[in-house]
Parts: C-alpha cells; structure tokens; sequence
C-alpha cells in the first residue's frame, strides 16, 4: 500500500523536485559567470600581473614563456574559449592549477575544506542553540521590561567584531585559563573557540528570524487552543510553538552558510587556522585567480545545495505543501476534498 | 435548579493596561450556571463579554489583569489557583470552543494527535488507546470517515469539519464546563446550524455546562437557557432566554433586539423622500448578465476550480439586487466580474445597453464612475496612511483637478450625506470605529455618482446595531440618490431585510431568482429552503 502509493507520487514528487535543481544549478552558472567577468574585467594579463606579485621586477616578460604559462594554468585562448572549457571542467572537478603554489585548486580546496567545515558546522549548531535558548527565555520573560531587556542581548552578536571576539576568547580561554588552544587546526578542541566566536553572529540572524516567528506563532489561535487544553508548558512551546517556528527559521540556513564563508576569512586568520578562509585570502594577496575562481564556485556549490536542500525539507516538513505535492496528479475528485470537504 | 451551580463568578473585575492608558474592561460582573443549561453572554464588540469567557479559562492576554473577583468551577476558586493547578483543571474540567476554526488547530499536527494529546494529558489513556479514542470523538461530533480524517491535517478540513474538530477537543475529557467564544461566527449559516446542533447533543449527553459567548442575539435566542446582556462591561440584564427577548426591559437589549436582523423579516423603508423620477428612465434592466463564467486555474490544471458557471441576471433600475450564497458559491466573483475587477472567461454584461466586459483602456477607466464597490472589510478597504477627506474625495482627483478648498467642501458634503460630521475630516482609518469606517467607503463609492453599487457583504463585519443603521443608511441613500444595488451576502437573514430581487447562488450557478418576497416565502429549490431554515432566530421570532 505504501510503497504503491510511493510511486504514484512519483511524477508530482519531480515536478516538485526538478525546478528546485533547476534554481540551484542557475545559482552555480550565474556565480561563475559574475566571478570570470568581474576577473577578466581587471585591467592586466592575469598571469603578468600573478608573476609579479612573486617574483616583483625579476618577473620574466619573455613571451614564449608567458604563452607556456598560460597554457599551463589554463589562460590561453579567447575569453569565450576560457569562459566555456572552464566551466565544463567544473562538472568534472577541474579547478584549475595554482599561479601561486603550483598545486591543483582542488587538491588546496579538498584539504582546507574540512577544516573549515568543521568550524562552520559547529558554529551553526551554537548558533542555533543559542538562539534558540534567548527566543524560549524571551518568550517566557514577564515583566514586558525583562522581555524587552533579553531581546537586546543576541544583535550585540553582529555587532562586536570576529576579530575582537576572538582575541578576547583566546586571551581567557587559551592564555588564562588554558582550556583550549589559541591556533591550529588539530582536533575537535582547537575547532571550539573559532566555532563560538563565528557562532555569535549567526545566532544572531537566527535569533532575529526565530524569535518573530515564535512570538507570532504565540499569538496564533492554536497555541491558545492547546493552553485550553491544560498541556503543560513544555509541550505547549515544543510542540505547538516551535514546530512551526522552525520552518521559517530553517529558510536562512543557506544564507547563513553564505555569511560564514566569508567569515571564516577573519577568524582563520585570528586563530592561525587553514582553511578556505586563509587560502582566499592567500589567493587575492597573491593575485591567485584560478584558487580565487575556485573558491568562490565551491562556496557557490555548497550555498546552492544547502538552499535546494532546504527547500525540500520544507516539502516533508510541512504538511501544507506536502500535500499539495502529493494531490498534484490525482485529478479533481480527489483535489477537491480537502477544500470543499463536506459540512452536512 | 436547586443544585450548586457549575459555574459561578462573582463581582469579576479585569483591566487592561496600566496608569493612564488604564482601561477598565469588566466591571462587576456575576454569573451563575447550572449543569446541563446554557448561558449566553450577549454583547457587541468592547462590552467585554470575550474577557469574561478569557477570564474564566484563566487565559487572559498579556496586559489584562484580574483586579477583583471569584470565579469557582464545582466550588472551587479557579481565580485562587496558580498556573501549574489550571493547567490541570483546562481540558478537564473547563473546556474551550475557540471563535475562528481556521487559526486555532495546528496547521503542522494530524488532527487525531491534537485530540489525542488533550487525552493522554488529562487520562490514563496511553498513546494508541488515546489515539482510538480520538478517532471515537471524531466519530461522535459527526466528521465522516473519522479513521482517513484522524490522519489528516487542519488544512485538509473545511471550516465546518474543523470546527467540529475542536468541538470534539473541547469535549474530550468531559469537562463539567465549555466555554464557546463565539463558536460559529466565522461560518456559513447551514454549517452554523449543524454545529450548534452537534454541541447541544453533546451538552445533553453529558450534561455539561455551556457558557456560549455571542454577538448573534437570534442564536442565543435559539439556543440559551438563559442570557445575560453586556454592555461597557457590565451586564445590563439578564433572565430567561424567552423572557429577555420578548420582553426586553433595558434599553440597551432593547435595542439590539430591534437590530437583529434573525429576529425581523421585514423589509427596510427609506426615511427620506425618494427622489423624483427622471423623465426618460427606461424599463429596459440597467444591468444584464447572460452566461457569465469564470475558471481558476488549480495547480498544474488539474484542480481548475469552476468558480462561476453560466450565470444570468437581470437587474432593474433603483432595485436592491441581492446575490446569496454561501462560501465558495462564486457569488463574490460574479460581483467582481460586473464590476470589472476581475475578467471574465466568457459571457456577457451589458450596462444600460453597453457591453462592459469588450471595454478596455481608457473607455473602460471613464466607465468606472458608473459602477462602485464597497468591500466587506471596511478598514482594509481604506488606505490607512490617507485622511478621511483625501479618502472620499480621491475618485474625483482621477476625473479632474480639485482644489484644496473644492475639495474640503465636497468631502463635506460627502461626509454629511453619509451621517458623519465635519470633524471625522482629518481622521485616519485607524481612528474609525467599523461602521464609521464603512460609511467612509460608501461616501467615497459615492463620490463619482455612481448609478450601480456593488455591495460586497457590506455589514458582515459589523455589530448588529451597527450594521442595523448602515443598512437603514444604504435604503435611505437609494431613495435619495436613485441608486441601484447589487448587494452580495451570505446572510438571508440581511438580504430579506433590504432586497428587492434575489439570486440564490450555490457552486458557482444561480439556484433560483425572482422577487424577494417569492423567494422568501415559496422557495422553489431544497438548497434555498435550508438556508431559511438555518437563519438564527426564528422560533422565537415567528
């Protein structure tokens, strides 16, 4: 029975899916477009102005040589020639070579990613959290004075600087109290100071998203359904309030993954970390355009995929729009009911 | 009757706000209910009666304050408790019909969980008997295939079905009280009449106490035992259902009853002269419609909703026409066709002898003066930045250029004739009460001098003593102005009160049509003579 109804919804299930992927893929091909114009509208030859960004005066202007490099690092031909082969070669994991190092961009990008990754990710579940906690604690808070006092606290996150935050967490967690430690990137606990000075920030975007969406959920008529019920307050703000606060909340995910790309630049720095961060970083200082390209178009990937995937999510954890997944195919005997019902 | 009662309150005070903004909401108010009867709390919107239904759930909002009062609930003081103890004793033993089913479910629960947690909180019942016995509820408040339904979510549910839905929630634990905060308000009057039905079987069955809060005095008059006036926060009288309403002692009640529309059956006269015939007006119907259709597309094209379907009208000039019907009837969308907002899909409407629906442009723009719509919803149909005078007096700005003194003097006069005051001039839509906000919008739908007003259930968002005189307001503006109505409603009990042909619509098609008092009092189609007998208020009237 399940699995028959599984299939049926397979058609709706792709007309619902499929311009999703669509959106995502134009998101990858418009980043990449954007990034190789707004590069090749530099003024320069890229690869003079690479060498001499390493080299300084010694730099060779011989043209053969020059020609020989550009073929090696993949800058030969028209911009067109360029612009086509190099993004075809993003679909087989191509990034190109370093001007810089030498390396493959993507062999840089594979080996800085985790690291990176393991700091964001950590940094969005505090996030989270923490959000979380002050919206409850808001929401609670009686007198209106106290309410009002709490929602102050979480936008001090966007306010302070990474870079102040840092120093002040490794001058008391690693020098004071030497609990964790103040640079590297060598296990879970060098990932915890990073994680929480980029965590205060994004909580709080998540907190001014989060806490709309609860105080609005409880002011909504169901929550005063489910008090009149007598349910106690946990199960009021967990399952009345929260499971449909989350769902806006969850929209921002992606735009958060695009905020703590960039920010990881700061707090690698502060911390002495690789990563993507410091490799970006690395790459404009050194006139690296091909790790520069890289980068952007695996952020680019990355913030694609999160959003699509979110997008989704709202499908299964929705029941609004599942249904209106699922009643696509099944022609009006069956679309009508939910609507129409029957009162008599 | 001799029994303690259910429910008693006594001297109940509540406030809101603080210091000067302080407002004294309930001021001294006793109530007393037996097991198995019902009181209704009648009142108009700020007499305070939904606080009272809030303060004996315990559930005042934020900024309200019990200041004085008991409220006790089989001898015992509620108002004594602390939020840990009540929260026991709601769902228990006080249960609650909220006002409007399509916010008060959880859109992302299935609806047997939203009963069943009301059960395993306040039972022994463990998950899946919960669940079983939620789907026996379902079964009981009469939801059909309560077992798919249980599996189902609110959005799946019409307004009627959701309704029940909560009836069955409030009923769950059978608690000794229910308090109804104007259970049916939000629904059409067939579905309202099932609701309320199902409700008095179950107080019966269980012999619960039912405080029903209302604004409708002909369903407290069907309905109550007993009724208790509010008025200012105070209740101005209170008796035996049939006693207070035929023989209504305070001025207030009084009132009301002469506003209820449920309880009266005669049409509105104009208390002014109407204005003289124009010499050369024609028989020929100012307005005609031959099969008029529109189509919504669904998602996709398969669930196209067939909105209306090949509708034919026939107005004649200085009538009030009226279209009844109930939600999803397409009796708004034929209103917004004849009224160019919308297009139609084929069909034709012709105006005084022009077709409107091949106008386009400019023809079309010129037009409009013709033909003006007042919506429902009096304050959303204001634009809450502009003042009253800039508000009545815009039409005639797309016409001509007025000046500021020009325009003082005819807001004026546009004012006067709708019976308000040079001082609401500089007035903004949020310093309007509803019915003065409405009559605002008729002012400025009469700016331009129309001929036809498309009334778009023009009163269903007011009180009854409010709605009572923009009615009389409409009937006396016809007879001055000769204007011809096409008035759109869901409520007979309205429509009999100022129409002079109706139109009975149901799934986009006109049922039956002709002179008001046939349709009225020989109905030829099933679907007409249930709507009349759903109206509110007819035992008691007749």
């Amino acid at each position: 029975m399940r699995s028959a109804g599984r299939l049926h919804r397979a058609g709706p299930v792709l007309r619902f899916v499929a311009p999703k992927v669509l959106q995502a893929l134009f998101v990858v091909w418009a980043t990449y477009t954007v990034t190789f114009l707004l590069i090749h509208a530099l003024p320069g030859d890229p690869v003079l102005a690479a060498l001499a960004v390493r080299a300084g005066d010694a730099a060779t202007t011989d043209p053969e040589v020059l020609d020989a490099l550009r073929a090696q690092y993949g800058l030969d031909g028209s911009i067109l020639h360029q612009y086509v082969s190099h993004f075809l070669a993003l679909f087989r994991g191509d990034l190109g070579v370093s001007m810089a190092t030498g390396y493959d961009v993507s062999d840089m990008v594979a080996r800085a990613l985790p690291k990176t990754v393991a700091v964001a990710a950590l940094a969005l579940v505090l996030g989270f959290v923490g959000a979380l906690a002050f919206t409850i604690a808001a929401y609670l808070a009686r007198p209106q004075w106290l309410r009002g006092a709490i929602s102050q606290i979480p936008p001090l996150g966007i306010a302070i600087p990474a870079f102040l935050t840092g120093v002040v967490l490794i001058s008391v967690f690693a020098f004071q109290l030497g609990w964790f430690p103040a640079s590297g990137a060598d296990g879970f606990a060098s990932t915890v100071l990073p994680a929480i000075t980029l965590s205060l920030p994004t909580g709080a975007i998540f907190y001014q998203v989060f806490s709309a969406a609860v105080f609005e959920a409880g002011e909504a008529g169901f929550v005063r359904t489910a008090r009149a019920k007598g349910l106690s307050q946990p199960v009021v703000i967990g399952r009345h309030i929260l499971r449909n606060a989350v769902l806006p909340a969850i929209t921002i995910i992606g735009l958060q993954i695009g905020y703590l790309a960039g920010g990881t630049a700061v707090v690698e720095t502060v911390f002495s970390r690789d990563g993507i961060g410091r490799i970006t970083v690395d790459a404009v200082l050194a006139r690296d355009i091909n790790v520069v390209t890289g980068v952007v178009m695996v952020v680019a990937v990355i913030y694609a995929v999160t959003t699509m995937i979110v997008d989704l999510l709202y499908g299964v954890l929705d029941p609004r729009i599942r249904t209106r997944v699922a009643a696509k195919p099944r022609t009006r005997s069956h679309a009508a009911t939910p609507a129409g019902g029957d009162d008599a | 009757m001799s029994a303690a009662p259910v429910l008693r309150v006594t001297n109940l005070h509540v406030t809101y706000g603080s210091g000067s903004a302080r407002h004294h909401a309930v001021r001294g108010v006793d109530l007393e209910l037996g097991a198995g009867r019902i009181l209704a709390v009648v009142g108009e919107s700020g007499s305070g009666k939904s606080t009272v239904a809030n303060a004996v759930l315990g559930l005042l909002p934020d900024g309200a304050r019990l200041t004085e009062g008991v409220v006790e609930v089989e001898g015992v003081h509620l108002t004594a408790m602390r939020e840990r103890a009540l929260r026991r004793v709601r769902g228990d033993i006080v249960g609650y019909v909220p006002q409007d089913p399509s916010r008060s479910l959880n859109p992302v629960l299935r609806i047997g969980e939203q009963i069943a947690e009301a059960l395993r909180r306040h039972t022994d019942l463990n998950r899946a008997d919960a669940a079983a016995r939620a789907v026996e509820i379902l079964d009981e408040v009469g939801i059909p295939d309560p077992e798919l339904r249980a599996r189902q979510y609110p959005h799946e549910l019409s307004g009627g079905l959701r309704q029940r839905v909560l009836i069955g929630i409030a009923w769950a634990c059978t608690p000794q009280l229910v308090v109804a905060d104007e259970p049916t308000s939000a629904l059409d009057v067939t579905v309202q009449r099932h609701v309320l039905d199902r409700m008095e079987e179950l107080r019966a069955a269980h012999g619960t106490a039912v405080l029903l809060i209302t604004h409708d005095l002909a369903v407290a008059a069907d309905r109550a035992d007993d009724i208790v006036v509010m008025q200012h926060g105070q209740i101005v009288e209170s008796g035996k259902a049939a006693e207070v309403l035929s023989n209504p002692q305070h001025e207030y009640t009084r009132a009301l009853v002469g506003a209820a529309p449920g309880l009266h059956s005669a049409r509105m006269l104009p208390r002014v002269e109407p204005a003289a015939v124009t010499a050369g007006t024609s028989d020929a119907p100012l307005l005609t419609v031959r099969g008029l259709q529109k189509t919504y597309p669904g998602d996709g094209g398969a669930g196209a909703v067939h909105a209306v379907k090949g509708v034919d009208l026939d107005i004649r000039r200085r009538e009030t026409f009226a279209i009844v019907g109930e939600s999803g009837s397409g009796k708004s969308t034929t209103a917004r066709m004849i009224a160019r907002i919308i297009d139609s899909d084929s069909g034709e409407i012709r105006f005084d002898g022009e077709d409107l629906t091949a106008m386009e442009g400019e023809r079309l723009r010129r037009f409009r003066q013709y033909i003006q719509v007042v919506f429902q919803n009096p304050v959303g149909s204001l634009d809450p930045r502009m003042t009253v005078e800039r508000l009545v007096t815009e039409p005639l700005r797309a016409q001509r250029f007025l000046s500021r003194r020009e325009r003082a003097a005819t807001a004026r006069e546009l004012l006067d004739q709708v019976r308000l005051g040079p001082e609401h001039l500089e007035r903004r839509p949020a310093q309007l009460s509803g019915g003065q906000a409405q009559r605002v919008a008729i002012a400025r739908a009469l700016a331009v001098r129309p001929e036809l007003l498309v009334l778009d259930e023009p009163v269903s968002a007011l009180d009854v003593s409010v709605q009572e005189q923009v009615l009389q307001l409409l009937v006396d503006l016809q007879a001055e102005h000769g204007l011809t109505y096409l008035f759109i409603s869901h409520d007979l009990a309205v429509v009999r009160q100022i129409s002079d042909s109706i139109a009975v619509m149901s799934k986009g098609e006109v049922l039956e049509r002709g002179p008001a008092a046939e349709v009225l009092s020989d109905p030829r189609s099933e679907y007409t003579r249930e709507l009349l007998a759903a109206i509110p208020g007819q035992v008691t009237a007749s």
